[in-house]
Parts: structure tokens; sequence; C-alpha cells
């Protein structure tokens, strides 16, 4: 599922990243790696923070959307 | 490895300096270092070509030179801004003795992506361990030992605030500089991959393309297998040979892909951050974990989906009230320090022409200027406080979802509310937007938020006009019209002149932390520097051109026989160049409520917005009998303002929305490389300027204001 629709404060693993080149290489820089442990932290209507690697990050939800998800079991 | 050493100049002379590139993720602490390590040693400039700051410094350790430049903050090399393409040039293009790669200690694994990068371009490393001491307090116990063994680099604890660490960091980076020492260890891409950068770090090699890019030939490999634009762009317009060699890379690009389901970025990306795990996962180790986290806790209010406005909101508006009341006191000080300057160069230097300028033109203008530095100083310290702190990247998080109505994100705002000191940073601050449509509107309607060089003109023209409780009140009304109209201007250039799709953006929220007193005294000092030197140079000039333009030429000596002194001045002020020109223009202007003086001050203030307050020093006191007289009290009395308040409000919108000063023009250009926009932006704001004036004017006046 995508990121922005994760649960909040649920640990989630990342699957798969998509996007265009250069999106998904800014994503992959910042750590979204599949396998990387990610939380949800904060949300309003256009972004979402996520804590990811020990620290927070606010994206854009076109941005969380092409981070699939999935909890952590 | 093809890159000796002896090659550089700088190597020749026994090494008596070391260059020393300064690198690290934003909010790592590198600027804390920077002043540690260079003191007041320090120089700003450019990078070549590019506006990006560049700040060098000198140290002395040891009888060598530590010549360190500082890069701009950024998350990896992989050139995706402007800040990454600049670092990443710096270390292969000037080759520096040694990379400083600042590492926040308390969040090591992400902070080591970009130290991944510095192994694999193969250039002497050293890393610093900043912040050891939160990281301690988290819990943390770091074996640097074990870590810098498995990294294959130096690695040196340290704490920047407080020095912990200096010496030790200086000892190393000489010898790691002196002696070239480069990284121990090669980052392995897994068994899948490793043979294909083998086989195409081997052609690299073959076409001897390492010796004429000069860089490491497996950083090349490493790189094409990336696909990463810039390289391939720059192989293929220095060599043209390559272009074999790109197609093979293409055809290994495929075939990785389809055999490991992933594209080669995706799996090397993967491998770096498993890397930095493994050595994390034996070097780090937590002693104890759950405690209170503080920042989790501070967060989950002010990001909150309710609370999180009103916050921001309060923070604003505490952050005006401290800035306008702590600094009216200083203020007074400062202005009866240049009334006692003037009065004493009056009383000490013969009536005539050289009194005048230096009476009229320099003291007065100068020190008109001069006396809202304590405002100023006050509104850089919240400002600096609000960014130290953390609480910056929150804001823009909670305003993220009003700034995307208008086309804009969270991150325009910090270029907005750095516009309320000055718009020449705030124009520039404009470079962390990446995409280029939000970066040309945010550039476009940053001007309107009120910067520090119009206050004075508020508070002159509110404080004359309005009583002292309305004052306040009257200026904050006037910041907010900026606001909204820069929320409408916005919303306009997305829709018309820069449309398209907004770029999603990632922005790092760093952990909350206490100022240092140092760190803030530092960001205030420098940005108000700046301003206490434009007093110095523009406007020092500006006041000495502004005071030619209003005295010359003077009017026929047989009309002023017959004249009382103030008629005299009057006559004065009318027959000099820049009454002709007020005169002039006046037409255009009278719809507005604005005669010849108004619209002389407003020409004036082209060069900056505080000459609008020195000429009107000028304008309404030349010649004036009775010294005591405040301007105030002066434009209280004049006819150009009919003793109503209208007329000031109104120039107090003019004020706000037309052409910020010369510099803003000049900066803008710099950044968008070329005259389009800031001619745009000049025609713009005085259009809107107008218009807007025009009804603020017309329907006060027909409200019987």
């Amino acid at each position: 599922m995508p990121l922005a629709l994760a649960e909040p404060a649920v640990p989630h693993r990342v699957v798969d990243v998509h996007g265009w080149p250069g999106v998904r290489g800014r994503l992959i820089d910042m750590g979204f790696v599949p396998g990387a442990e990610v939380r949800v932290v904060g949300q309003n209507g256009s972004a979402v923070i996520v804590e990811l690697l020990g620290c927070r990050l606010m994206l854009r939800r076109g941005f969380a959307n092409h981070i699939h998800v999935q909890p952590m079991v | 490895m093809s890159n000796e050493a002896g090659t550089r100049p700088t190597a020749d002379i026994e090494k008596r300096t070391v260059v020393v590139a300064l690198a690290g993720n934003p909010n790592a602490g590198k600027t804390t270092l920077f002043n540690s390590l260079t003191g007041a040693r320090q120089h700003v400039g450019n990078y070549p070509g590019v506006t990006v700051e560049r700040k060098e410094g000198d140290t002395d350790f040891q009888g060598t030179t530590l010549h360190i430049v500082d890069l701009p903050g950024t998350y990896s090399l992989t050139p995706y801004s402007l800040e990454e393409v600049v670092a990443r040039n710096f270390v292969i293009d000037e080759r520096p003795d040694v990379v400083v790669d600042v590492v926040d200690a308390s969040n090591l694994e992400r902070n080591l992506y970009l130290a991944t990068q510095f192994i694999e371009l193969d250039v002497p490393v050293v890393i610093v361990l900043n912040m050891v001491d939160m990281a301690e307090a988290k819990g943390l116990r770091i074996d640097t030992e074990l870590l810098s063994e498995l990294l294959g680099v130096p690695v040196i604890p340290m704490v920047a605030t407080t020095g912990f660490g200096r010496r030790e960091l200086l000892q190393e980076i000489v010898r790691v500089g002196r002696e070239r020492v480069r990284p121990k260890v090669a980052i392995k891409f897994g068994n899948e991959l490793e043979p294909h950068i083998r086989n195409v770090t081997e052609r690299v090699d073959q076409i001897g393309l390492d010796d004429r890019m000069g860089i490491s030939p497996r950083w090349l490999a490493i790189k094409l297998l990336e696909n990463d634009s810039e390289v391939v762009d720059d192989l293929r317009e220095r060599i043209p040979e390559a272009h074999q060699l790109i197609e093979h890379v293409e055809q290994v690009r495929a075939h990785v892909a389809s055999v490991l389901g992933d594209d080669p970025e995706m799996v090397i990306g993967d491998r770096r951050y498993g890397f930095i795990a493994g050595a994390c996962r034996r070097a780090v180790t937590q002693v104890e974990a759950g405690r209170f986290d503080v920042t989790d806790f501070i967060d989950t209010i002010v990001t909150n989906r309710i609370a999180g406005i009103p916050i921001f909101l309060a923070a604003m508006w505490l952050m005006f009230e401290m800035v306008f009341k702590l600094g009216a006191a200083p203020m007074g000080w400062i202005e009866s320090g240049f009334e006692a300057l003037g009065g004493l160069a009056s009383a000490h230097l013969p009536p005539g022409e050289l009194q005048s300028l230096i009476v009229d033109g320099i003291i007065g203008g100068v020190g008109g200027v001069l006396v809202f530095v304590p405002n100023i100083l006050l509104l850089f310290l919240a400002i600096a406080f609000i960014e130290d702190s953390g609480y910056m990247s929150r804001a823009a998080f909670v305003v993220d979802k009003v700034m995307s109505h208008i086309g804009l994100h969270g991150k325009s705002f910090i270029p907005m509310l750095i516009g309320f000191g000055c718009t020449v940073p705030a124009v520039m601050a404009c470079r962390t937007i990446d995409d280029e449509k939000n970066r040309l509107t945010t550039m476009l309607v940053a001007p309107l938020m009120s910067c520090s060089a119009r206050l004075p003109v508020y508070i002159l023209l509110a404080g004359a006009f309005f009583s002292p409780q309305m004052a306040g009140k009257v200026i904050f009304g006037v910041y907010l019209f900026g606001v909204i109209l820069a929320v409408i201007m916005a919303y306009i250039f997305r829709n018309t002149v820069l449309p398209g799709e907004t770029t999603p953006f990632v922005m790092e929220l760093p952990p909350y932390r206490m100022p240092t007193a140092r760190g803030l005294l530092i960001h205030m000092w420098e940005r108000t520097w700046h301003y206490v030197k434009k007093a110095g140079t523009v406007i020092l000039l500006a006041s000495v051109i502004v005071w030619f333009l209003l005295t010359h030429p003077a009017p026929p000596a047989d009309l002023l026989v017959t004249m009382s002194e103030n008629e005299a001045a009057q006559a004065h002020a009318e027959h000099s160049y820049a009454g002709r020109i007020g005169r002039a223009i006046e037409p255009i202007m009278h719809p507005l409520g604005f005669d010849w003086k108004i619209t002389t001050s407003l020409i004036a203030g082209f060069a900056a917005k505080e000459v609008i307050v020195s000429t009107m020093g000028t304008l309404y006191s030349l010649g004036e009998e009775a010294e005591d007289e405040s301007l105030q009290a002066a434009l209280r009395n004049s006819p150009t303002f009919h003793g109503r308040p209208l007329v000031a409000l109104t120039m107090m919108v003019f004020v706000l929305i037309y052409v910020p000063c010369l510099a803003v023009v000049a900066t803008v250009r710099k950044e968008t490389n070329g005259w389009k926009w800031p001619l745009f932006l000049i025609g713009y704001t005085c259009g809107l300027a107008w218009i807007v004036s025009l009804i603020v004017y017309q329907v006060g006046s027909a409200l019987g204001y």
C-alpha cells in the first residue's frame, strides 16, 4: 500500500519505490530502500511526516504515494 | 591512481597549506564546526558561475595552514540540486587535500550515506562524529575505533559547540591531508553487480578515462551504472569516443534490471545503506532505550492538525511583539545620539554647502537608517532562534496545506519568512526549492513580505498619523496585507506565467535543540552587519546623491531675496533636480493622493527603501527653523498629508508593494541568470502598487477618511 495510506504510528517496511528517475533517486538517497523501516508520525491535508533511520522527514502526499510499504509483522 | 597529489601546486611547497573541504548533511552541525575551526578568519563569496554561498576560512595548526572551504549541506552527491552539484564538482575539480565529512552521531545511518559516496570517490576523508554528547544522551555508545576500521577512514568524535575533539581533528586533518591517505575499504555492491562494475571499470581504464576526467575509474563506473545524468552528459561532451562505453553501460543496466528485478541505482543505494547498517550494527550499541523523547513530544503538539496553526500564529505574533517592544528604547538612544551629532556639526561648521551636505545629507541620511538597527538585530535574532531550534521546518509543515492551495509548498514559506528580515537573503533562500516554477514564483512574491528596510517608513508614517496604541496594529495590518497579496499573486502566477504541476519534495525535520548563544549571535550579527554595511556604502552614496538632487541647482538668487526662510527652502526643493522629476511624475501619482514630495521620496526609494525616510527627512526639514521639531511632527504639519492618516496609509501600501531595492533586482538577475525576471518583477510590483494604492485612496476618500 502507498505510504500516505499507512496507519499512523505503526511500523511498516518499504517494499518498492516508484516514480520518475529524479524522484526515485532522491527517495533512495534519503533511505527509502526495500526493507527499510518507516513509520508515519504526523500528517495534514497535504503532507505526511515519517520517521526513517531515526530521523523525521516531511513528504508531500504525492511523493509518499510513490513509496510502497507493508505493515511489519 | 592517476590523480597524484604531486600535480597540484599546493602540494609542492612541503604541503604547508592543506586545503580542506567541509561536507555534511544539513543540520549536522557543519556551520558550528566551521566557526569553531576558523574563528574570525572567514571569507564569504560565491562558487564560480552559481550563487551558492561559498565560505572559506583559515586556521594554523603546528606550522601548517589549513584552508577550509565550507561546502553546501547535502544528503548525497547525486546531482538533484544545485547544492549537490556544487559540492561534488568542488571535490572532483578542485581536489581538496582532504574532505572532512561532518556526521551527526545521534543520527549515524542517514549521515553516513554521504560518507559512503566520498569513500567511493576514493579521496582522502576524515569523518567527524559530531554531537557525540547528544548521542550518549540518547543512549548510543559508539566504538569509534571499530567504526573507523569498518569504514576504512579515520573517525574523530567531537562536540563542535564546546570544542571537544578539536585538537584531535586538526591533527588528523594535517596527517591525512599531507599524506593524502585514501580510504582503506571499498564498498562492495554484491555478487550480482560487482562483476559488472569491474567490467565497466576495466573499460574506463582502457580508454584512459580516469586520466582524462581525473577521477577514480571505479567511481566513474558506479556513476555510469547509476545512470548519473551529470556524469553521462559530461562524458559525452568531453570525450567523443566514450559513446561506445555509454551504449555498453545501457546494455548492462538493462541486463541487471532483468536479472535482479531492480535497476542498478536501487541496488547501489540499497547496498550503500546495507554497508552502513552492517558497520553500525557492530560499532554502535544502544545502551538504554525508550527514554522520553522531547522531539517526539513537542512534535505531537506543534504539528497537530488542530493546534498547529494557532501555535504557529502565536509564535509569529510573539516574534513581532518582541522585535517592536524591546527595540523601542535603544532606538530612542540612537536617534538622540545622531541628533546630538547633527547639532554638534551645525555648531562647528560654517553655514553653507558643506554644513548642509554633512548635517542634512550624511548624518541625517545614515542616521535615519541606523536608527533601525535595534529592530533589525531583534528580528534576525528571532529568525535565528526559529531556525536553530528546529521549529522552522515544523512551521513549513504546518503551512504546507495553505501553500499547496496556491500552488507552492511548505518550503516556500522559509524564504517568505526570511523576507521579513531582508528580501535579498530571501531571494537567495529560494534555492532550497527544487522545483523551478515554485522557485520563481516564490522569488516573485517574496518581496511582498515586508522587509526590515520598509519598517522605518511604516514606523515614521504610522507614528506620525496614528495614536501609539493604533500604530502597532496598523503596521501589523500592512505586514498581513503583504502576506495576503503574496498569496493572491502566487496563485495568479501559478495559473498564468508559471503554470504546471508542483514537484513533491522531502524535507528533514531536525530534532529540537536549544540554540547556542554563540550560534544565535553569529547568525544575528552576520545578517545585521549586511544591513549596517548597506547603510555605510549604498545608502551613504544614495543619501549624498539624493541630497545633491534635492539641493541643486539653486534657484536664482534674486528670487530668494524677497522670501522668508521657509519659502526659500520650498523654492530650493522645487527648483532642484529631484523636485523637477517628482513634479514631472506627479500627475500619474495624483490619483493616489501623492504630491511631488512623496513622489520624489518614492523615486529615491529605488536605491533602498530606507532612503525614503532619509529623503523625507531632507525634504521636510531643509531650512527648518525649529531644530528640535521631529520629522514626524513636520509631516503632520505638512500640507502633503492634509493632516489625514489616509495619505500616510496609502503611502505605506505603496511602499509595501512597489519595487524592492536595487540590490533585490540585482540578486534576482543573478539567481535567474537573465534580465527577464528582474524586469518582470519591477513591472508587476510598480503596476500592482499603483492599482492597489489607487483603490485604497479612492475608497478611503469616498468613505470620508
